[in-house]
């Protein structure tokens, strides 16, 4: 937790020289950036619905990770569960509440499943490295995504290349103000998923798995199965994420849906050690950071992808810190 | 068909250069056992202080210089993180994504507005060669290219014909046994990984001014992604990665062909082409595939006792 | 020439290193003479490696300092110690598999006039290989092969070749027979009195006491990181020797103390001879003589880096303790793979009458088949995962306190508690993590845990190997106890020893087929047999 908070001001101070050699002032820019994320309702607000897929993908990496699987791909299982929901809130809108938004929400899991079970089949089957094939399939998700809002899934005024919304009946309903059900449907999932991680003996597998593979063989869990049902969680995780971004805040699906979330989710995941209770914290925490870029873009001019150097800025603190703290460890126990 | 053929041809080798530069590049690292994920970013960095150096000296040449000096810097990060703190290489290398993303992303905005107005810098020519024999088009690309081409060979002797070679080989295969005969294993890693960063920032310089004469956010659009999947293609051999990148260039340029010829497939599916490619390659070459026995693993983990 | 006033060829003085609280080394001085061949005898744990290491230059000690002929060397330097003369033949080999022999023996060499040379070739490398081969009249074969392709005598004879390829003043050879069959022990000691002939100090480290008293002038015994004595191998006796390696206090386990006096001659060691008959005398007690393992025309298919097994044949009965002997890379991991459903395999292999199925772990554990992995870290344990999840790295146990996939915590840490408490586990807490166990209390849990499923045939592989006396005693005790309550135990060992210790009958792999049974006494079959002399 310290090591984290460290890392984090570490980070800040990075980026800020950033913003200096971009010409901008710092701290009005930093000072917007904060307003913006935890300034008043409006912003709080905003900081819970950024929260919310941030924590889904999180959960996402983090359990694939702990499976031993770079789940590079959580952004492109993002995509197609916001465009398999989309597509079926569509077509399933007429009928009554809730089974659109329950159609939809499943086609999304199952959609986000489908994508990163592809990836784990090319390790497991053809010994496809992982990373790339994640990497590529984010790729191939966001050209789906544009050829979908191009094409079938085109509005139907033919403006601009989006989506209609999708129909009331499949939308998530609101909790308190702009904040959807899905916000307490993913912190709901981060329970889950630590129970499902310490407490069953699936999740003792996958972090048997990921720490060591050929011991969990020798204890007779095959790490292939192993891999394949974490991606099959993973990947639904991200998907639903995707689905109840689509359900709950934009109502459609349109060209540069994502911002990066599921490339965030990684920052988010590794910031919180792989631990569903950080992946919260965590999640809040770059959560606030986006809904505050927005609020700094507005008012200091400064381009919202400033988020991705803090990240980037979080991850090298992160890891100089583990580093140092790893040496010594290695010195005291090696003859 | 001659015209389309020499065309493609022509298209094929411009847009595989990059690819070369990057994958000869990661393959130098890899050969020294550093995986590096984060060449994409470099490609980026390099494509923006390419255009940056060219925009403010009229100069292509100081453009690709700058390039190449900042995907150096950024090169110089990366191996204090992943050679001298010895960290996760994977998690090192989304940073260096996520920072050349975000760098990149806000000095642009900054320096040239949000309006991405039709920013043009000047850029490499092509050479002249045999000017007015049609034939022999393909072979009138810019500099950069001959330069690219040239390192396959010079790669190869490097890695199979020096000692220095030899000593970069055997860091990536087995750090502890290299580091017992007085190989300098770091020193081999932190060189590998500096000549990496250097040729994927003239691969991103040859974005912006050679390939193209701008820069647009995300220009490097995965090529540092598929640099990797090249390298596995290439089983880690210089004239294999020449060959993947030829085949890349090659499904890159008959998307634009097939678009050009306005074939009935819509233009966001032929852009998939290439990262379907690399998908379906990876899945017949990554079985028979098999890497330096140390890559990705950090110096301290490596399954060795003493 | 004034050879008195001469200076020691190797000369340490006061080397200290600690690890924490634990000291490597205590104030070692040592001064060695050249054209002799000196053995350092120890225990694991002794603090021979910190010592070898240190002299290489690999590690840096606290205090003390290391001279060559009265030239002190810089400390924590390899390179300068291999320019002072100083070559080193590590335990763990430290060739790369990927690299060809040349390859190999170039990277070993010294830069000098003639080799710096910035560009360079195959041919050349070769050339320079055979060269240095014949000089030494050590023979290679072809210098183009990757190592990994050779067999590991031909591996041994290239450590050694690359450490001399310098101008070697100072030769350390660190427990280089582990590997070698006794006929190739034979020609490496021969190699190194040719050496010692030429003036070359040759460093012996080696807790074999027969090896030690075969070729070594004089030995130094180190005990607990400290120098104990230092005598000359004539005036010593195997029983002298082993006593001053285990030290008096403390007295240790019979069974251990029998591990290291039968090293030297099985005559000489009545302890090993009693242990063994008490271990005949458990199986006749045993009632009803079922074979509890019966492998009929098993194979393997070979592979890069694979051993293929053919037509392996072997019977072990319930209440038996039956050995595997052989050297390293004979087999033997695929042997294990193939029982346990690790690997594909052809033939027919029942366990308790029940025939197991080929490559299925699930179905060799249901069936009764326990394993004691030989790379307990590569094999047997999760390093990041806790203590008490370690104890549960087994499906068949998971599976008892995870009823319907909900695992239940307090019956795990129960079962984890039972067997750190059964096997003596040193531990702070059940949460702590594996890694942070010593080697000794590690194999403890992996021991704990096979025998915590009781299995009707236990596979252990070398599991003894790395532990120090206490830890070695209990295992052993504990697999004769296993074996006295009426389970099968197939003992894969390189340790000839541990197996004569512990095991009424042995078999012998050799590139892949099996050989014997073999009486554990009959030394000169099982020396033939290892080296593939006899059928």
């Amino acid at each position: 937790m310290l090591r984290a908070l460290a890392a984090v001001v570490v980070a800040f101070a990075a980026s800020a020289l950033v913003l200096l050699v971009s010409g901008a002032r710092p701290l009005p820019a930093l000072a917007a950036l904060v307003a913006g994320a935890v300034g008043d309702r409006f912003a709080l607000t905003d900081t819970l619905l950024k929260t919310c897929p941030l924590l889904l993908t999180g959960l996402a990496v983090a359990l694939a990770f702990r499976c031993g699987f770079w789940n590079i791909g959580a952004e492109g299982q993002l995509l197609m569960g916001a465009l398999a929901a989309t597509a079926v809130g569509r077509t399933t809108g007429a009928a009554t509440f809730p089974l659109p938004l329950l159609a939809a929400l499943g086609a999304a899991t199952a959609a986000g499943a489908l994508w990163a079970t592809l990836a784990a089949l090319l390790r497991v089957l053809r010994g496809v490295n992982e990373i790339v094939a994640t990497i590529m399939l984010n790729f191939i998700a966001a050209r789906l995504v544009g050829w979908a809002v191009h094409g079938p899934l085109m509005e139907a005024a033919g403006r601009y290349p989006q989506s209609d919304p999708v129909p009331t009946a499949a939308l998530l309903p609101m909790v308190a103000g702009r904040v959807h059900l899905g916000v307490a449907l993913a912190a709901a999932l981060a329970a889950v998923i630590w129970a499902l991680l310490f407490r069953t003996s699936v999740g003792f597998r996958w972090r048997v798995v990921g720490d060591n593979a050929q011991a969990a063989r020798v204890a007779g869990f095959s790490p292939e199965r192993a891999v394949l049902t974490a991606m099959l969680a993973s990947g639904a995780l991200a998907g639903l994420a995707g689905g109840i971004e689509v359900l709950g805040v934009t109502g459609r699906l349109f060209e540069q849906f994502s911002s990066g979330q599921g490339y965030t989710a990684i920052a988010v995941a590794l910031l919180a050690r792989l631990h569903p209770a950080g992946v919260t914290l965590a999640a809040l925490f770059f959560g606030a950071l986006a809904a505050g870029s927005g609020a700094m873009q507005r008012v200091a001019g400064v381009s919202a992808v400033f988020v991705a150097i803090v990240q980037a800025g979080t991850l090298l603190a992160l890891l100089a810190l583990e580093a140092s703290r790893g040496r010594t460890i290695a010195a005291a126990e090696h003859p | 068909m001659t015209a389309d053929l020499i065309a493609l041809l022509t298209t094929t080798i411009a847009l595989a250069t990059p690819l070369l530069l990057a994958a000869l590049g990661e393959l130098i690292g890899e050969r020294a056992g550093i995986l590096n994920i984060g060449v994409e970013g470099l490609m980026l960095t390099g494509a923006f202080a390419g255009m940056l150096g060219s925009y403010a000296t009229g100069s292509p040449t100081l453009g690709m210089l700058a390039a190449c000096a900042t995907a150096l810097l950024l090169g110089v990060l990366f191996a204090l993180w992943v050679v001298t703190l010895d960290v996760d290489q994977v998690v090192a290398g989304v940073a260096i994504n996520l920072l050349a993303v975000g760098t990149t992303g806000v000095l642009y905005r900054a320096f040239f507005g949000n309006t991405g107005s039709a920013l043009t810098v000047a850029a490499f020519a092509p050479l002249a060669i045999a000017p007015g024999v049609a034939l022999l088009a393909p072979l009138r690309q810019p500099a950069p290219v001959y330069a690219a081409l040239a390192l396959v060979p010079l790669v190869w002797v490097f890695l199979f014909r020096t000692r220095l070679g030899l000593r970069l080989r055997a860091a990536g295969e087995a750090p502890h046994a290299a580091e017992s005969v007085g190989v300098n294993v770091v020193a081999m890693r932190f060189g590998a990984v500096l000549a990496g960063a250097l040729l994927a920032g003239a691969a991103g310089g040859y974005l912006s001014l050679a390939y193209s004469n701008t820069f647009v956010e995300g220009m490097s659009a995965g090529r540092g992604f598929i640099a990797l999947a090249i390298v596995v293609f290439g089983r880690w051999q210089p004239l294999g990665v020449l060959a993947g990148s030829l085949l890349f260039g090659a499904a890159s340029a008959a998307q634009f062909q097939l678009q050009a010829a306005g074939v009935a497939v819509p233009y966001h599916l032929l852009l998939m082409l290439p990262y379907v490619l690399t998908l379906v390659v990876l899945a017949i070459a990554s079985r028979a595939a098999r890497g330096p026995a140390a890559l990705a693993q950090r110096r301290s983990l490596c399954a060795t006792a003493d | 020439m004034t050879g008195a006033a001469r200076p020691p060829r190797l000369a340490l003085s006061g080397l200290d290193k600690r690890y924490g609280a634990r000291r490597a080394l205590a104030a070692v001085t040592l001064e060695l003479a050249a054209g002799t061949i000196h053995g350092v005898l120890g225990e694991n744990g002794a603090g021979k490696s910190t010592l070898v290491r240190i002299v290489a230059g690999a590690l840096r000690p606290d205090t003390g300092s290391v001279a060559i002929d009265g030239t002190p060397l810089p400390l924590g330097a390899p390179r300068a110690a291999r320019a002072a003369g100083v070559g080193v033949v590590f335990q763990h080999f430290a060739l790369i598999g990927a690299l060809s022999v040349a390859e190999n023996l170039s990277l070993g060499r010294p830069e000098t006039h003639s080799t710096r040379a910035w560009l360079t070739s195959p041919a050349r490398l070769a050339a320079a290989a055979s060269s240095l081969a014949e000089r030494h009249g050590l023979a290679i074969g072809d210098p183009g092969a990757r190592v990994d392709t050779l067999p590991v005598g031909t591996r041994a004879r290239l450590e050694i070749l690359r450490a001399l390829s310098g101008p070697v003043k100072v030769l350390l050879l660190d427990e280089p027979t582990a590997v070698l069959t006794p006929v190739e022990t034979a020609e490496l000691f021969t190699t190194l009195r040719g050496l010692r002939d030429r003036g070359v100090l040759v460093v012996l480290i080696t807790h074999k006491l027969a090896e030690a008293l075969d070729v070594c002038d004089r030995v130094s015994v180190m005990r607990g990181g400290a120098l104990v004595t230092t005598v000359a191998t004539r005036d010593l006796s195997p029983a002298t020797l082993a006593h001053l390696m285990i030290g008096d206090a403390g007295a240790p386990a019979s069974g251990a103390l029998a591990t290291i006096a039968g090293t030297a001659s099985a005559a000489t060691a009545p302890t090993a001879t009693s242990t063994r008959a008490a271990a005949r005398a458990l199986d006749a007690a045993t009632p009803t003589r079922v074979a509890a393992l019966i492998v009929h025309a098993l194979s393997t298919p070979g592979a890069p880096g694979r051993t293929a097994l053919h037509d392996v044949a072997l019977a072990v009965e319930a209440g038996e303790i039956c050995g595997v002997a052989g050297v390293d890379g004979n087999g033997q991991d695929e042997l294990v793979a193939a029982l346990y459903g690790l690997i594909p395999r052809g033939g027919v292999a029942r366990v308790a009458g029940v025939v197991v199925p080929a490559g299925d772990v699930l179905a060799a554990q249901r069936a009764g088949v326990a394993l004691i992995p030989g790379d307990r870290r590569r094999e047997g344990l999760a390093p990041g995962l806790s203590l008490w999840e370690n104890a549960l790295l087994s499906r068949p146990l998971l599976a008892r306190v995870a009823p319907h996939g909900v695992l239940d915590v307090g019956a795990a840490r129960r079962a984890a508690a039972e067997i750190a408490t059964r096997y003596r586990i040193v531990h702070a807490r059940l949460d702590q993590p594996i890694a942070d166990l010593s080697g000794g209390n590690q194999q403890r849990v992996v021991v704990g845990r096979a025998l915590a499923a009781l299995p009707r045939l236990l596979v252990a592989v070398n599991p003894t190997r790395g532990l120090d006396i206490a830890a070695t005693a209990q295992v052993q005790a504990t697999l004769t106890g296993v074996a006295g309550a009426g389970a099968a135990v197939l003992l894969i060992s390189t340790d000839l020893d541990e197996l004569r210790t512990l095991c009424a009958r042995l078999f012998v792999l050799y590139r892949g087929r099996l050989h014997g049974p073999v009486a554990p006494d009959d030394r000169a079959r099982l020396a033939a047999l290892m080296a593939g002399l006899a059928a």
